[in-house]
């Protein structure tokens, strides 16, 4: 009796929401704080993501289908699953440690850092909010009335989109929507490979306009509008891989049209005298070079190249670069784990690499593993 | 429930392990009632009685008093943020002893004090960590609170009160029985007025006013919104030898317009208190005007247009009279008070 009693009271029932016929999604808010004595009271990148929102007779937000709060700028680097274990309540992206249906696996990759959103026409409104843990709908009606971008999307079933919250042009600092529907799980991409893709998706002037000396005296972080990317492979000890020193990746032109750039590889065993189960600690050096210049060209890091020079290190193995990614053996272009019967093993992955006024960030995408097997 | 129950069982056994079991119950059983008669006194640390008890808010206290309002203050029913200025506050303004607010209209001083109180108990970190958020304080005039994300953790961000700081742990987040007290290292000075009419009835700036007529600023002063007005004081322009007959015969068309606009800034449109520049941490930032850099705070520094500091102008520009002339809140803006000009005219003539 008293146990038929427990088991009653001890059953939690969760409520599963349901999205029916879902696209999937990801959002990055792309701005960044620059706050000046001359904009000091201007609003902040702060925003509020309402998906087909209601509003009143004035015009304020009263309620939304989606509502994501307290959605601060961008970090460096998207992780490959969802981040719902972190309980913070300021977000680096959508869905992020927000509780939001995420994406299954899809040929083979794994959605689970998209969130899932019924397909169809959507209205997108991001509006700017103060810096604070109240939330929206109990702030101020004029507070919610700061609407940055009111715009109507279309995302189709069963396609990931991409969207980012940009500044079009430092001329007019109007900011906008980009929204790019992704295209890697319909290409035939080798598993032993990782795939990079790069964007520069600046502001329109941002690179005649902004130096070192505006940037902060941050060196090497205004690049020009038209790069060659190159990129160089570490093993453990930081050791430089023969065949792999400043290979040529792509081309990066700065443009803020939706179309996906082509992915560019390398191996994911690059070292021929190491196992092909397990990479090792590895390290990745993307270095991007005004076209012409050679990329042997010994640049410092801190000594500033007036936008010919700048390098993205990504891993343990690697040497330091301008813009550092503090990955290990479980994260990063290369992610080890436990798998199968082997501890751990190796896994290639599909990154897009997106330069956006002075930020260099990173968005990782894992493919599906096995489970591990403890014997 | 259980404890009959056992007892049952050990009579059945044993009479004398019972009546062991009675004896050591009746034994053991010693109730002491330990709650305090007398009823605990809920009145304790008051936002009024704590203003009235340190030595180190004396003269608020005295200023409270003087309106009638220190008693409101131990009010049972309202939450109150209290921005409180220390006493070396009030000296730093020229108020040394409580009989100084004796002297002062009991109405403006009311409505002085009720500006330093916001309702509601407002933590440091429930304000949202930019700069200028407004907050309407009992007193009526907005309250420019800015939050700066400096510091260990969301209590000890850099926060200031219409230009004036709040003092670090443990002077701030002081918990009290109805609201929440934060020190102020100056005193707030929020005055419903617009700029032309405070430079206007302030004695000690009829040569800025004249200068503001002559060049054409006047009527802005009136009309743009929001403004940040640099006024020298008479003194200032009678050590250069700048008398009320001197400036009505100027020829403003023979200077370059930045002579006379920058203590305007060129009427931009800033709301610029003197410790801005350090809030947003902006070592390098400045203000454009014709090419001159101004890089606003306590001490105004100045670059010429080929880059050097104190060129074309005097290198040391600060607030006349220290905080006494800082952060004059207005209703179209600020107004500071300074204790020199800012560039030199015959450094700008038209050649």
């Amino acid at each position: 009796m008293a146990g038929a009693v427990l088991l009653l009271t001890a059953c939690r029932k969760t409520d599963f929401p349901e999205v029916s016929s879902p696209a999937y999604l990801r959002v990055f808010n792309c701005l960044t704080y620059n706050i000046t004595i001359a904009n000091k009271d201007a609003p902040q990148p702060f925003l509020t993501m309402l998906v087909d929102p209601q509003l009143d007779a004035s015009g304020a937000p009263i309620g939304a289908a989606i509502t994501f709060d307290f959605m601060d700028v961008r970090g460096e680097l998207a992780r490959p699953y969802p981040d719902a274990g972190n309980t913070a309540l300021f977000q680096k992206d959508f869905p992020g440690t927000a509780k939001i249906p995420v994406g299954p696996i899809v040929n083979g990759y794994d959605l689970s850092g998209y969130g899932m959103i019924s397909s169809g026409t959507h209205r997108f409104m991001f509006v700017t909010r103060p810096r604070s843990t109240q939330a929206f709908y109990s702030l101020s009606a004029d507070i919610r009335k700061h609407i940055l971008v009111d715009t109507t999307v279309r995302l189709d079933q069963g396609e990931v989109y991409t969207m980012n919250v940009l500044e079009q042009s430092i001329y007019t600092r109007k900011t906008g929507v980009y929204l790019r529907q992704e295209q890697f799980t319909k290409l035939p991409l080798s598993d032993s490979l990782v795939y990079v893709n790069f964007y520069n998706l600046s502001s329109e002037g941002f690179s005649d306009t902004y130096n070192y000396g505006a940037l902060n005296s941050w060196f090497n972080r205004a690049i020009r509008d038209t790069m060659n990317v190159y990129y160089s492979l570490f093993a453990t000890n930081r050791r430089s891989i023969n065949g792999y020193r400043n290979v040529f990746t792509s081309k990066l032109i700065r443009s803020q049209d939706p179309v996906v750039h082509p992915y560019s590889s390398f191996p994911l065993f690059p070292d021929t005298t190491a196992s092909h189960i397990y990479a090792g600690t590895t390290g990745q050096v993307l270095t991007f070079l005004l076209p012409g210049v050679p990329p042997e060209t010994p640049f410092g890091n801190n000594q500033e190249s007036y936008g010919l020079f700048t390098s993205l290190a990504i891993g343990p193995e690697a040497p330091i670069g301008v813009f550092n990614t503090m990955a290990d053996i479980n994260s990063g272009l290369v992610i080890s784990i436990r798998s199968g019967k082997y501890n751990p093993r190796s896994f290639a992955t599909v990154n897009t690499v997106e330069y956006v006024n002075g930020n260099l960030y990173i968005t990782t995408l894992q493919r599906r593993y096995d489970p591990p097997i403890y014997n | 429930m259980i404890l009959p129950f056992t007892i049952n069982l050990i009579m059945k056994r044993s009479t004398i392990l019972y009546m062991l079991l009675i004896f050591l119950g009746a034994a053991s059983c010693r109730k002491t009632d330990l709650t305090v008669e007398q009823e605990r006194n809920s009145e304790i640390r008051s936002a009024g009685d704590f203003i009235r008890n340190n030595y180190d808010l004396s003269l608020l206290a005295a200023a409270l008093q003087q309106t009638g309002y220190l008693d409101s203050l131990n009010a049972t029913d309202k939450l109150f943020t209290i921005w409180a200025p220390d006493n070396n506050a009030f000296n730093n303004i020229g108020i040394k002893s409580a009989s100084d607010f004796k002297a002062m209209n009991t109405d403006s001083l009311r409505t002085a004090v009720k500006n330093l109180i916001i309702p509601n108990r407002v933590y440091i970190t429930d304000l949202p960590s930019q700069l200028d958020n407004i907050y309407t304080a009992l007193g009526g005039g907005p309250l420019y609170i800015s939050v700066v994300v400096q510091g260990k953790n969301a209590d000890a961000y850099k926060t200031s009160v219409s230009g004036c700081d709040v003092y670090d742990a443990p002077k701030r987040n002081i918990a009290l029985r109805n609201g929440v007290l934060h020190v102020l290292q100056s005193v707030p000075k929020i005055i419903s007025s617009n700029i032309q009419d405070f430079i206007a009835a302030d004695t000690s700036l009829t040569l800025f006013a004249q200068l503001m007529k002559k060049t054409g600023q006047w009527d802005a002063l009136k009309t743009v919104q929001p403004l940040t007005v640099y006024a020298p004081q008479n003194s200032v322009f009678l050590n250069y030898q700048l008398t009320a007959d001197s400036i009505n015969r100027l020829d403003v068309k023979r200077y370059r317009p930045v002579a006379f606009n920058v203590y305007t800034l060129a009427l931009q449109q800033h709301h610029l208190f003197s410790n801005d520049l350090q809030l947003v941490g902006g070592a390098n930032d400045r203000l454009l005007i014709d090419g001159y850099g101004v890089a606003p705070a306590k001490t105004i520094t100045i670059w010429a247009p080929n880059g050097r500091w104190g060129y074309h102008g005097p290198n040391n520009i600060g607030m006349a009279g220290g905080d006494a002339g800082k952060d004059f809140q207005l209703n179209n803006g600020v107004l500071h008070r300074i204790n020199n000009i800012m560039l030199y005219p015959d450094s700008l003539l038209i050649k």
